[in-house]
């Protein structure tokens, strides 16, 4: 049994027996204990902790569901085997009062787990559904397959048009890095204009690996982002939509989430940049626009308070996005044609961080 | 409308009120399939009662051709002996119920009559009626008609028929109706009746449904003894025409004769006061009339007897409720409240009330009213009775019961009924729905209420205690030692004993109402000495001594007494769960 997890059950054993309220501390996950480290520039957890006592009904069913799923961790374990987040909500319909309510109590206490332990999901043998991710680009990789070989892929030679599909896990355990022939990734929000990228044939016209992120980016996503840049020390560009919600996407790749900030250092990719669309883009291109709604209006706001979004360049743009009122999709460029973004756009862009 | 038989006989009332349907509640088809069961079964009701019977009755509703339904109804009563059938039920106004004071269902005898009228006029079918009385050999089974220009009832037939019950009457109609089965349907009447009449068994058999209530109590309500009129309640017109029918007589001795209260002294000193001595009610002029009702109206009579009245009686009504709404699961009852006797112009009356709380009764919304008018539920124009109105005027958020909207229903899961009983109900009309806010009554209600509203703040508090209660029990007696097992289970290692753990999480003496005891555990680490005051209709106090860690004592006390009473004990908050600390107030008595 997991060493890290044991200790947890081992501390509630000796609580009981020694006629002590048993309790399980954490990091408090409050917002006010997040906080930006500047060093690593990533969000990350404080040092506030809290103890949740048994003697509280609703932390004692909380202990005890830890426990349930700290045994079912063990049983996997043994057996070899894992199961997705929803799998093991509805296998705790066996559970008794250990049962959770939805799949968000139970997706929080597994981040509770990940908190207290150090250990990630995946080695709890417990991953989220595939989100489907994918890339295209001339990078060769090597999968642990489920037959235990190790499969190699080229991802632009062996790979359809959709592209490789991003396992769950990416971990060098399950998927190494064999070899590659690109200058830099590209990371890209929307499925309509990662398939006008692959189509223009923009992978190999830029020598680029082009990453579909699917929206906010799933951990594994980010995970695999982080590595390509740590590991192999390629630049990371982020392309979106232009708008405040698109604005976090590149927060979260660049500088990790609040829900995973005990993760930052392997999910967040500091160093990343973003390239588009911005404000000044709207302007300088005449791109087609739809008007920000109220919701945009104070989530722009609430990034002027965000200090992931606390430099010159962010500012300036939030401010001028605020200033227009306007935003624009990615696949508003194709306003001057289908090559536009692979011919003019893209090549501007890259040129002025330097890629060229 | 004031009727006064006398004067009804210038135009026949049978026409009046075949023109007049509404007034008597035959206003739609729906409505008349229920107020044909509804006089029927009143009528049973107040024949048993008269005669001494337990009442069984039976009830048929059933569907025909043509929005056509047979209804039938069957009571074990004393039966009309055959001569009298024609006038009892063929002939409006019938009965000497006019000059009597006492309390009775049909208290004009309109009602039946009505049903026939009403059956006769839709479908041309006469009414059948199967009497059988105790002196008769056999039953006899008379069809009728009513001659509605004469009204005259008009006997079709008449045969002897073999029904091998001692005594009874049995009556058949076939009318023009619509069978809608809702909350103002005849299931709902006949189950609020059985609430009122917990005397009664019935056996009903609707389109929709078959089923059986039978009788709580095997005790008959007392017969209401028949006095006569108070005369605070006579009109002018009714006062003219009791003495136009003597004009030969003394009106001194009318005045004895035909009023409760007058004697012969009292009646001296009113024709006296009236500037009438020696007159005779030949001789009086208008002005004369007006003078001795004045009089009548500003002289300081006795209080009508009180006996006349026919309560359901705290014991039964207490009974009937707790059976009547099982299907709710209420947490608690209130105890029954009774006001009165009190008087409204010279007619004596009784409120009694009672309500459930809590359970599957619906919490989001307004509170569940049952109305009765002496012993009779009253299912239409809620709106418009004095017994909402008394209830929307109450503050109930100062009774713990939300109240969004002032002078309206409160919300929450509240039954209250309320039950007047009086010689004579004071309706808003002849359909006798609703009861008029006469403002004696109005107070009565006020106080009945505000007793209920008083008790159901107790109820609310007992619930919001179990709640507490209960979760803190589900944690020492399910979570923690399941904690405890996975725990052990995961390490393979021997259970540990949680009783250390468990008094320290809960760290409380604790109050639980288990059926008719109230169980008390220490689950403190030391010995406690305190004393238990339960206080609600009355106080009682115990002594606690030495209650050591883990021990338990139990007060033996009804659970009625239990559900509404809180309970206070001398020890501080932070160490009580199920009952409130003690208040300084509260603590020399």
């Amino acid at each position: 049994m997991n060493e890290k997890l044991k200790s947890i059950v081992e501390e509630i054993y000796e609580d009981i027996k020694n006629g002590r309220i048993p309790k399980v501390e954490l990091k408090s996950r409050n917002k006010e204990n997040i906080v930006f480290d500047n060093l690593s520039g990533v969000w990350k957890y404080g040092n506030e902790t809290v103890r949740r006592y048994a003697s509280k009904t609703s932390s004692a069913l909380s202990i005890l569901k830890m426990l349930y799923i700290i045994d079912f961790v063990d049983e996997m374990e043994r057996g070899k085997k894992t199961s997705t987040l929803r799998e093991m909500y509805y296998i705790s319909e066996g559970w008794g009062l250990g049962k959770f309510q939805n799949q968000d109590e139970s997706d929080l206490m597994t981040e509770d787990l990940e908190v207290m332990t150090g250990l990630l999901r995946e080695e709890m043998h417990l991953r989220p559904e595939e989100n489907g991710a994918s890339l295209i680009g001339n990078i060769t990789i090597e999968e642990l397959n489920r037959k235990g070989e190790w499969k190699r892929i080229n991802c632009r030679d062996d790979v359809g048009d959709a592209g490789y599909t991003i396992p769950s896990n990416v971990e060098a355990e399950k998927l190494k890095f064999v070899g590659h022939d690109v200058d830099f990734v590209l990371a890209i929000e929307t499925g309509g204009m990662f398939d006008r990228l692959v189509e223009n044939g923009f992978d190999e016209k830029m020598r680029s690996l082009l990453v579909h992120i699917k929206g906010q980016p799933a951990r594994s996503t980010k995970r695999l982002l982080n590595r390509l840049n740590k590991e192999l020390g390629l630049p990371i560009v982020v392309f979106t939509d232009g708008d405040p919600w698109s604005f976090r996407i590149f927060a979260s790749i660049a500088y990790g989430a609040i829900k995973t900030a005990h993760l930052s250092e392997i999910l967040a990719t500091p160093n990343s940049s973003f390239i588009g669309i911005t404000a000044s883009d709207i302007l300088r291109y005449e791109l087609p626009t739809d008007k920000l709604n109220d919701r945009d209006i104070d989530a722009l706001n609430a990034e002027l308070e965000d200090p992931r979004f606390n430099t010159p360049f962010w500012r300036g743009e939030i401010e001028t996005m605020l200033k227009i009122g306007k935003k624009a999709e990615q696949q508003a460029l194709a306003k001057y044609g289908l090559d536009f973004v692979t011919d003019t756009y893209l090549p501007e862009k890259l040129a002025e961080i330097g890629i060229e | 409308m004031k009727t006064y038989e006398g004067k009804a006989r210038a135009i026949s009332v049978a026409e009046f009120f075949d023109k007049n349907k509404q007034m008597l509640g035959f206003d739609s088809p729906q409505k008349a399939l229920f107020m044909t069961v509804k006089e029927a079964v009143d009528n049973s009701l107040d024949a048993c009662t008269d005669a001494g019977i337990l009442p069984k009755i039976e009830i048929l509703v059933k569907p025909l051709e043509k929005e056509k339904f047979l209804i039938e109804v069957k009571d074990n009563g004393p039966g009309i002996p055959r001569i009298e059938v024609g006038n009892s039920l063929g002939k409006i106004l019938y009965g000497s119920r006019f000059h009597s004071e006492r309390q009775t269902r049909g208290q004009q005898g309109i009602g039946i009559t009505a049903a026939i009228l009403y059956a006769q006029r839709t479908t041309g079918n006469p009414v059948e009626v199967i009497t059988k009385t105790r002196k008769d050999l056999t039953a006899y089974k008379i069809k009728m008609e009513i001659d509605i220009k004469k009204n005259e009832p008009i006997i079709i037939s008449e045969e002897p028929f073999i029904w091998d019950v001692e005594s009874g009457l049995w009556i058949k109609l076939i009318l023009k109706g619509k069978y809608v089965n809702n909350k103002q349907g005849i299931e709902e009447y006949i189950k609020q009746t059985a609430i009122a009449n917990p005397q009664t068994h019935f056996v009903v058999k609707l389109p929709d449904k078959e089923f059986e209530i039978p009788r709580s109590i095997n005790d008959l309500p007392p017969i209401p003894i028949e006095i006569k009129p108070h005369p605070q309640g006579v009109e002018l017109g009714e006062l003219i025409s009791i003495l136009r029918d003597f004009p030969g007589s003394r009106i001194e001795d009318i005045l004895t004769d035909s009023f409760s209260r007058v004697s012969p002294d009292v009646a001296r000193q009113i024709v006296q006061k009236a500037g009438l001595e020696g007159k005779k009610p030949s001789e009086l002029k208008e002005k004369d009339f007006e003078a001795l009702y004045e009089t009548i109206k500003s002289f300081k009579f006795m209080d009508p007897r009180k006996d006349c009245l026919s309560p359901i009686g705290g014991s039964a009504l207490y009974k009937s409720v707790t059976v009547s709404f099982e299907e709710y699961h209420p947490s608690y009852f209130s105890l029954p409240v009774t006001k009165g006797v009190y008087v409204y112009s010279g007619h004596p009356f009784i409120i009694e009330a009672i309500a459930a709380y809590g359970g599957n009764i619906p919490k989001e919304e307004p509170i569940k009213v049952l109305r009765f008018a002496n012993r009779v539920p009253l299912l239409y124009q809620q709106g418009s009775c004095a017994i909402t109105k008394a209830i929307s005027s109450i503050n109930w958020n100062q009774y713990g019961i939300s109240q969004p909207v002032k002078d309206q229903l409160p919300i929450g899961p509240v039954i209250i009924i309320v039950h007047v009983a009086s010689s004579k109900i004071p309706f808003t009309n002849e359909a006798k729905e609703a009861i008029a806010q006469v403002p004696e009554i109005m107070d009565a209600l006020d106080q009945a209420l505000k007793a209920i509203g008083r008790q159901i703040k107790a109820m609310k508090s007992k619930e919001e205690h179990k709640g507490k209660v209960e979760e803190k029990f589900s944690l020492i007696e399910k979570i923690l030692p399941a904690i405890s097992q996975k725990a052990s289970k995961i390490l393979n290692m021997p259970e540990p004993d949680i009783k250390p753990i468990i008094s320290k999480v809960m760290g409380v003496v604790s109050f639980r109402q288990m059926d008719d005891a109230l169980v008390i555990d220490n689950f403190t680490e030391i010995d406690q000495n305190f004393e238990v005051h339960i206080i609600g209709e009355d106080k009682l106090k115990f002594e606690i001594k030495s209650l050591k860690p883990f021990e338990r004592r139990e007060i033996k006390i009804g659970k009625g007494v239990l559900s509404i009473s809180e309970v206070y004990a001398t020890l501080p908050d932070s160490v009580l769960l199920g009952a409130y600390p003690l208040p300084e107030a509260l603590k020399d008595e």
